[in-house]
């Protein structure tokens, strides 16, 4: 009997949607305040998500739910972390609103708003950090779908965030804007901002798309792609669904410019429905881009993940060994300030890693095992990247782990010229 | 175990895409506790919702990340009993375990799980923990905080009532319990 109480459980149906709702739903409700973090800054949004925004991808419900979540926790730069959003904030479109609305008691400011084709982003402050939820927006009276991404600016003095909103339809240049926020925290109430707006003017253009590739079978297309002063916008459609969520693996993306460089995304979202699954990318200004490189590749899951840890020395070149997928080298530390130091290494893989090492990882430890890294890595060259730490007076240690064997099979790169 | 170590980490910074990931793999072993004790998909779906608000309001509190998985079994354990009292003081009529004349065995297994419906909450615990999460009895009595011998108690008359449905309505596939 016992091995059929256990199967009879194993045989409940779950449904799956539901419960991804309800989980995100309890999240929602749990309305937790960000503590305060010794970390200065996070390089993007994908950057710090990646690892585990990939993994997201297991389900196209999660996978939504991984787009839209906020990441609050980690200080976000504007000026270091998104260069573009920078420029689109300083065009004379930019809306500086500063408007304060106050509802139930409670207060809710609007400061800046900006379009600039790929995202609609606005900076807000708030007494204390506490979710907005449920947020509708409307352009020109019509209610659109969007996913969000919030970012933390600062929580010094009250809580300044960043909303960034990925329409699902291209907005027109020029519109009126609602912003209608239902609930802040545990208070409902209405907090209704209006104003106009103009795409901000960067020289926005069309790339021709249609660009194929196949991985593992499968084919996808590049289905829309613009690049901008700002941003650029990469659209990839597969034409499957339900085999990119097998369960054992995840499809991850790297995009590289003509000579390998991995190219920043900002951030990204997926849709999928009727066999078919778009992948929509922002990316970070694609200056002196002539070509973008896309590569698709599945990483396997792992059930184990073997640490590899070594101390870091004061002799460089420094080698840390991952196998069959290259060697991590170490080839130079220096402070900056305060004792933050800046560590550049280098991947000897054939592999392409992306913009924030991953697939791969790295990890900034002390004796005791607290995470050290004030600025995660980002790349500065093909496969060599720059990590911020703030150096104690313990030992240092640089912590990786041994990671699968991946390959980005010939079909499933290809190449978009960026005319 | 480094990764789970630094998505716990993230987690309890206030991280919700780190804190999703650590429940991926429970998710599924959540919500089959909570329709047992439940007894329906959207009773099911509200306690593991409440579960996970408590989880991410105290997730400060989950030293090692090793202890993820009993620490949140722990919540959804005392968040459907507590449940299941308020509701106790709806009155509703008894609910009537169907015939078992049925000899396919998933059918059968639907009656096992009428039968699992039927017990008292203190032995549905005890039977889920040690049959379906394979507990020990003494992670059982940790875990819910209760002395050994009376958890060993439990999953004997536990099973003890289940045999009793069962009996009630002959063999399954020529094989008595």
């Amino acid at each position: 009997m016992e091995k059929d109480i256990k199967q009879t459980i194993e045989d409940i149906l779950v449904p799956m949607d539901k419960l991804d709702t309800a989980i995100v739903q309890g999240i929602k409700q749990s309305k937790v305040k960000p503590k305060r973090r010794i970390y200065s800054a996070i390089l993007t949004f994908v950057a710090a998500a990646s690892i585990i925004l990939g993994a997201g991808f297991v389900s196209p419900t999660i996978g939504k739910v991984l787009a839209d979540v906020p990441l609050i926790g980690f200080f976000y730069n504007i000026e270091q972390h998104d260069e573009g959003l920078q420029i689109a904030l300083s065009d004379e479109n930019m809306v500086m609103l500063n408007e304060t609305l106050e509802s139930n008691g409670v207060a809710l400011t609007i400061e800046s708003i900006v379009y600039d084709g790929a995202r609609l982003a606005f900076t807000y402050t708030q007494g204390e950090y506490e979710e907005i939820y449920p947020l509708t927006i409307t352009v020109n009276g019509e209610v659109i779908n969007f996913s969000e991404s919030l970012r933390e600016l600062e929580a010094d003095s009250g809580f300044r965030g960043l909303i960034e909103v990925l329409p699902e339809e291209v907005l027109p240049d020029s519109f009126d804007l609602s912003i209608a926020i239902h609930q802040i925290g545990r208070t409902k109430g209405d907090w209704t901002f209006t104003t106009n707006m103009n795409k901000v003017d960067n020289n926005s253009r069309a790339i021709t798309t249609g660009q194929r590739g196949m991985i593992a079978g499968l084919d996808f297309e590049v289905t829309h792609f613009t690049v901008s002063d700002t941003s650029a916008i990469l659209d990839v459609t597969f034409h499957a669904l339900d085999e990119l969520f097998s369960g054992d693996k995840f499809i991850n993306v790297t995009l590289t410019d003509q000579h390998g460089v991995p190219v920043q995304v900002i951030n990204q979202n997926g849709s999928g429905g009727d066999q078919k699954m778009t992948y929509h990318y922002v990316l970070a200004p694609l200056e002196g881009v002539t070509a973008l490189h896309v590569n698709y590749y599945f990483i396997p899951i792992q059930e184990e993940r073997i640490l590899l840890k070594e101390k870091l020395e004061n002799k460089l070149p420094q080698v840390i060994k991952q196998g069959e997928m290259g060697n991590i080298v170490i080839t130079s530390v220096e402070e900056l300030v305060n004792s933050e130091m800046v560590m550049t290494f280098h991947s000897t893989s054939d592999f392409a890693f992306d913009y924030g090492f991953f697939p791969n990882m790295l990890n900034i430890t002390d004796d005791s095992g607290e995470d050290l890294i004030t600025d995660y890595p980002r790349a500065i060259g093909p496969n060599e990247y720059e990590v911020k730490f703030q150096a104690g007076s313990k030992s240092v240690y640089v912590e990786t782990v041994k990671i699968p064997v991946m390959e980005v099979e010939e079909g499933a790169q290809i190449i978009i010229p960026v005319e | 175990m480094l990764f789970q170590s630094s998505l716990l980490k993230k987690a309890q910074r206030g991280n919700e895409k780190a804190f999703l990931l650590l429940i991926e793999d429970e998710k599924v072993k959540l919500y089959k506790m909570a329709y047992v004790y439940m007894k329906n998909d959207n009773d099911a779906l509200d306690i593991v919702q409440e579960t996970v608000m408590k989880a991410f309001m105290n997730l400060h509190t989950v030293k090692e990340p090793h202890y993820f998985s009993t620490w949140i079994l722990r919540i959804l354990i005392n968040t459907a009993i507590e449940a299941l009292r308020k509701n106790s003081k709806v009155i509703v009529l008894n609910e009537v375990l169907p015939e078992r004349s049925l000899t396919v065995e998933h059918e059968d297994r639907l009656d096992l799980l009428d039968a699992i419906h039927q017990l008292e909450e203190k032995y549905q615990t005890v039977i889920l923990l040690k049959y379906y999460r394979d507990l020990t009895v003494r992670e059982i009595a940790e875990l819910i905080d209760c002395p050994e011998g009376t958890v060993k108690t439990n999953i004997h008359r536990g099973l003890s009532e289940l045999k009793k449905h069962f009996i009630k309505g002959g063999t399954v596939d020529g094989k008595g319990y």
